[in-house]
């Protein structure tokens, strides 16, 4: 089992190495060129879906697409609390926010007196 | 006496309510939105998107002259003369008040028009007065647009405060 790759250059790349193919022969398998292969392995253009299918179809390897939970890392707490206010009171609360960070960062009084 | 300086303060009522009450036509975005919704990300400014029709663009200046803008970064002795033409010139502003930072923006990057962003908002209650927020889904949609490393927090944020909400609302039906 292959690790999963970042790219769909990688994934290409990997695949054709594993199977011993240079990108010649694959080329010759797809009925393109050596400088098309060797584009799409290093990211340069973005194939299609259909097209990497292609490819890995004749590598004898089939694309598998899947969609995950996004892990961005953002902790919810604080917005499941704001779901629980009105949306005037979440305004209030994330501006009254602002306005601890403005008095906490050294005095630094971003806006100009009018 | 940096703890006791209040005075920077954004102060939405005497900003919303000058548009509110000259009868602007407009849609508050940007960060004063996404806290509407449930963000937990602090804004230090207002922005708001607006009609370009002659008819508001001639409200908004009359609001905007009762409000005392400046423009911002502009040096004091620039002449700016603030009147429906001038913004139907151009399209985005940023202004200095003595309430706080606030934008105009009559072109809102990654919203294909002000009349769609304006179809999909939602009155909500702020700052005592009920005013036009953006969906959160065109929140996502200019915070994409925009792309600063900042922006990008957001997109994650706001993508994870829709599914949320989402989440929630699924509980609360069942």
């Amino acid at each position: 089992m292959s690790l999963p790759v970042e790219t769909p250059g990688a994934l290409l790349r990997e695949a054709r190495i594993r199977h011993g193919l240079s990108q010649e022969q694959l080329a010759t398998r797809a009925g393109t060129t050596q400088s098309a292969i060797s584009r799409i392995e290093k990211d340069r253009s973005s194939p299609t879906v259909a097209t990497l299918t292609e490819l890995l179809h004749l590598l004898g390897e089939d694309l598998v697409l899947a969609a995950e939970k996004w892990e961005t890392g953002i902790d919810v707490t604080l917005n499941e609390g704001n779901l629980r206010l009105a949306p005037e009171q979440r305004v209030q609360r994330g501006l009254a926010f602002a306005d601890f960070i403005r008095r906490n960062r050294g005095g630094e009084n971003p806006r100009r007196d009018p | 006496m940096p703890f006791e300086d209040l005075g920077d303060s954004l102060r939405l009522e005497p900003l919303l309510g000058a548009l509110d009450q000259h009868g602007v036509d407009f849609v508050v975005v940007g960060g004063v939105a996404g806290l509407a919704h449930g963000s937990a990300y602090p804004t230090y400014d207002v922005d708001v998107a607006y009609a370009r029709d002659p008819a508001n663009l001639r409200r908004l200046a009359d609001a905007l002259a009762e409000i005392g803008v400046r423009l911002r970064g502009a040096p004091d002795d620039l002449p700016f003369q603030l009147d429906a033409k001038t913004l139907a010139n151009g399209a985005n502003f940023a202004f200095d008040t003595e309430f706080g930072s606030f934008g105009i923006l009559g072109d809102v990057a990654g919203i294909k028009s002000y009349d769609l962003l304006r179809s999909r908002s939602k009155f909500e209650r702020i700052a005592g007065m009920d005013v036009r927020i953006a969906a959160l889904n065109d929140l996502i949609a200019m915070k994409r647009a925009a792309n600063r490393p900042k922006d990008r927090l957001m997109v994650m944020e706001y993508v994870e405060l829709a599914d949320l909400r989402r989440r929630e609302e699924e509980v609360g039906d069942s």
